[in-house]
């Protein structure tokens, strides 16, 4: 059970300042927190729970969310007027995240385009923002996470066998998941703060060292279902992935670049150090 | 370019917009006037000719390309963001909204999403959805029309 004393005890104060729910079993903290969020709700909100009985991902993919051993979070934003680099926000989430779970493991953490949270390229947690205008000025942002921490290989349901990974089976001893979400939202909350006074330049550096899609070989899986092999070669100024398709460059023609905002991505191989 | 003529070319752009067609062309006093809408329901993308002179032809383009929005009865819901138009929050589930449906102000309409980041789009009035204009699962541009709301 995640203790609500020593979350309380540990959080910087700035943290406390806003309303803190913790959950022994929760629907998903991210449907709880959008159903919140309809209501006045102070900026930084955080939603824990140590069980969701109905995790889920993009387009409601199930998220494996088992009591006792994992972290599942979601933090509520506020946003008001117009935002150009609303397209940041989740690859912010995701270095602010990678950044959090290395500073207090020692554990190297690399993201795969937008913001899967990769241990040797195996899922170790995944992040899924969600928006809606409150009013005509105000959009809300909810961030949610889910960690997995101490979850032993054998507690993994088959199809996630091999491509997902918890913190446990790499360190071989369990960690504090109190010590880890004291660290997680904090660096949320200040990354958050920097993208919004800072613009992009506030993580673009960062995120791309550490965003492991780069230089990579990728399968890309559209959502009406097409596929595209390329090389991804950068981040664009919204936050999109910019891959060079094997299709293109035929002789004599420069290298075409296709900016994808959505899809599925697959690591195939690294092309380049 | 004379009032009338702007009047006429707004006119026939309401027509357009009102009985859902592609294409309408007027000749009169040897002035040929033709709108026409591009089969992808991108509305931006309507253009306006005037078979004339030059001179017509582009204080046409400048002053007056239709914005359906603003001369038709419609209330148009555009994408805020570049992304991908979802009509339903996963593969499985049935659509937020069908055409003819009646939707309160604030009602989800939609996902554009983005990077990973599910956007709801929602009414902005109460009304009826008279037409989707994008496909579910497919690319969107900032600003590109998604729904024509009657407003009640």
């Amino acid at each position: 059970m995640l203790s609500p004393e020593t979350l309380v005890a540990r959080l910087p104060s700035k943290v406390l300042d806003h309303s803190l729910f913790i959950f022994d079993e929760v629907s998903s903290t991210n449907t709880f927190a959008l159903d919140l969020a309809k209501n006045p709700t102070p900026q930084g909100t955080v939603i824990l729970a140590d069980r969701q009985t109905a995790g889920r991902g993009r387009l409601n993919r199930l998220w494996f969310s088992p009591p006792g051993a994992n972290i599942y979070g979601s933090l509520i934003f506020s946003l008001k007027g117009q935002f150009q680099d609303f397209g940041w926000i989740p690859l912010m989430a995701g270095l602010a995240i990678a950044q959090a779970i290395e500073g207090t493991t020692n554990i190297n953490i690399s993201l795969k385009w937008p913001n899967d949270i990769l241990l040797n390229e195996l899922k170790v947690g995944g992040i899924l923002c969600e928006s809606f205008k409150k009013t005509s000025t105000e959009t809300c942002v909810v961030i949610g996470f889910g960690i997995n921490v101490n979850l032993t290989k054998s507690a993994f349901p088959k199809d996630l066998e091999y491509m997902a990974t918890s913190l446990l089976i790499h360190t071989q001893h369990p960690l504090d998941r109190h010590q880890l979400l004291t660290s997680i939202i904090p660096s949320l909350e200040n990354g958050w703060d920097a993208l919004i006074t800072q613009g992009p330049s506030a993580c673009q550096e960062k995120y791309s060292k550490r965003c492991s899609t780069l230089g990579k070989e990728i399968l890309v899986q559209f959502p009406d279902g097409n596929t595209l092999e390329g090389m991804a070669e950068s981040i664009g100024e919204q936050g999109q992935l910019q891959i060079i398709p094997y299709s293109s460059g035929k002789e004599g023609e420069s290298a075409r670049i296709v900016d994808i905002h959505a899809g599925d991505i697959r690591h195939i191989r690294k092309t380049k150090n | 370019m004379p009032d009338s003529s702007r009047r006429e070319i707004e006119d026939l752009v309401e027509l357009l917009n009102r009985y859902h067609l592609t294409e309408l062309e007027l000749e009169k006093k040897g002035v040929r006037i033709r709108v026409r809408r591009d089969a992808a329901p991108t509305f931006t993308s309507s253009s306006v000719e005037i078979g004339q002179t030059a001179e017509l032809v582009s204080s046409s383009l400048s002053q007056s390309s239709p914005q359906p929005s603003e001369s038709s009865q419609f209330l148009t819901i555009t994408s805020p963001i570049v992304g991908t138009f979802y009509r339903a929050s996963s593969p499985d589930a049935d659509p937020y909204v069908e055409e003819g449906a009646l939707v309160k102000k604030g009602q989800v309409l939609c996902i554009v999403e983005a990077m990973k980041l599910m956007n709801e789009i929602e009414a902005e009035a109460d009304g009826k959805v008279v037409k989707v204009l994008v496909e579910s699962t497919t690319p969107v541009e900032f600003g590109q029309p998604l729904f024509l709301i009657d407003p009640l």
